[in-house]
């Protein structure tokens, strides 16, 4: 038995598969299984059954594919960690995805057998939202760079005195299993891995800030306000998050040049993750999609109900990926999950969220380049 | 001010947008001189076309509702709003008359349709002033 790879194949997977078994009880209730129904049905017994089965199958699936993980850590070393939790996530992924898609379909059925929205619809929009504060400034990224500018001038500063062989990668052991001869780059990584980072935040709070409205017909005023609420809780989160991160990359120069226990800057680093992951899941239960968990009074002056949300179903293929070429909208909430997502038909959309992916793919090949 | 775009209506999204900006001015919903989201960022949160809201702004902009600035975008007017001209009074007449019409044929006196004009005026919060 591997104690260290039992213990990184729970701590990914258990709260991977508690978040997936969850979804469709954090979703806005306007929506279910990637399907528009009005609010009244969502409590439908039929419906009502078919999250729990959703979430049921989910949650058993999760639970075997963590049973067969740990079963076969029993056989395996750390090493195998770098393909084994991929492949387990990827089938428990694969798990959800064949009962998501079961249940999307047979709620699409279900919909059209009982009339689940109102054709009296309506699309509601707030003059005022676009002063309203959205999100944390992203000044708030400031302390980030903070932090990267004081490792970037601590590797420069002791630059001579790091060892002359770089550690790339250790296992979980701490022993080394890479090593290249000293650079710039190479002492710098940290940092630039840090500058990355920084940017996927900026680009993460942008989204939170801009994306689209998207209140409920039926109760406006009581939707304004769960989502600004729900967009300043995760904006900060996500800025505290960032912090953590960041900061934990700063250990691992610190580490080099101090040549203090692995294990030390691991704890640190798997101490950040826990509090991301933990955080993410209080955050997505106690908010729920759109703010649509958090308690409003029904503030005065709300018009009586009568209209509904806009059925766009047949812009949601498959219920989870929006493709919309009239909507100029980039960014919006997602329909089955906590979060956001984007206009598939939008070309910024592709750019910004393929863009840091390439940004890393050619740091990489450059680092790689250099170590030769 | 709250937008409400009703999608079984036959009436045409921008004429919507451009009457429902227009009562809110009247009404006092929307205050001279307030910012109005810019023509991407409303036709986003409504999900429809661009040039479904570059319309209602324009002709919103053309009538005088409205001022549309390069660096501050799209406010409310925040000078004297478009006199009551003589073109005005003439379009005033031209869209009045078909409903005078109507309510004769219903029977409507002028009394009553009077009625409902000054109701109207008072929903506004204006009080029948120049009623």
């Amino acid at each position: 038995m591997n104690g260290l790879l039992t213990v990184m194949l729970i701590v990914v997977l258990a709260p991977l598969g508690v978040m997936v078994a969850a979804i469709p009880y954090l979703t806005r209730k306007t929506e279910s299984f990637g399907v528009s129904i009005e609010e009244r049905h969502w409590l439908d017994p039929e419906i009502r059954g078919m999250r729990r089965t959703y979430a049921l199958g989910t949650g058993t699936a999760a639970a075997l594919v963590l049973l067969a993980g740990l079963a076969a850590a029993a056989f395996l070393d750390e090493r195998s960690l770098v393909w084994l939790l991929p492949a387990l996530t990827g089938v428990m992924l694969i798990a959800q995805a064949a009962f998501y898609l079961r249940f999307h379909f047979r709620m699409k059925a279900l919909k059209v057998r009982r009339g689940l929205l109102s054709s009296e619809q309506e699309i509601v929009a707030d003059t005022a939202f676009h002063r309203e504060k959205r999100a944390f400034s992203n000044r708030w990224l400031l302390p980030h760079l903070a932090v990267a500018a004081a490792t970037a001038a601590f590797c420069l500063i002791f630059y001579d005195r790091f060892p002359e062989q770089l550690v790339m990668q250790y296992d979980l052991q701490g022993n080394p299993t890479r090593t290249v001869g000293k650079s710039y780059p190479g002492v710098l990584m940290p940092v630039i891995l840090q500058l990355f980072l920084v940017l996927m935040f900026w680009i993460t709070n942008y989204m939170i800030a801009s994306s689209k409205q998207q209140l409920d017909a039926s109760r406006p005023r009581q939707s304004l306000v769960q989502n600004l609420a729900f967009r300043r809780r995760w904006s900060a989160f996500m800025l505290i998050a960032g912090f953590l991160m960041v900061l934990s990359f700063a250990v691992m120069p610190l580490q080099m040049m101090f040549q203090f226990p692995v294990s030390a800057a691991l704890a640190a680093l798997l101490a950040a993750s826990m509090f991301i992951v933990l955080g993410s899941i209080v955050l997505a239960v106690t908010t729920g999609q759109g703010g649509s968990r958090i308690r409003v009074g029904e503030p005065a002056g709300e018009p009586a109900a009568g209209r509904v949300n806009r059925d766009d179903d047949r812009h949601w293929k498959l219920g989870v990926f929006y493709f919309n070429p009239d909507d100029p909208a980039i960014f919006l909430e997602k329909r089955f999950g906590v979060g956001w997502t984007v206009n598939w038909a939008r070309p910024a959309a592709w750019a910004l969220l393929f863009g840091p992916l390439v940004l890393i793919v050619v740091i990489l090949i450059t680092l790689e380049m250099l170590d030769v | 001010m709250l937008i409400r775009i009703d999608l079984q209506s036959d009436e045409p999204i921008y004429v919507q947008l451009f009457n429902q900006i227009v009562e809110g001015i009247a009404s006092g919903a929307l205050r001279p001189g307030e910012t109005l989201p810019s023509v991407r960022s409303l036709a986003a949160d409504l999900g429809i076309n661009l040039h479904t809201v570059g319309k209602a702004y324009t002709q919103l902009r053309q009538e005088g509702y409205i001022q549309i600035h390069r660096q501050k975008g799209a406010l409310v007017q925040p000078g004297p709003m478009p006199e009551a001209d003589g073109e005005f009074f003439g379009k005033l007449e031209k869209r009045l008359r078909p409903l005078v019409a109507e309510a004769i044929c219903r029977g409507v006196d002028e009394r009553r349709f009077c009625e409902v004009c000054g109701r109207l005026y008072r929903q506004f919060g204006k009080g029948g002033v120049g009623a």
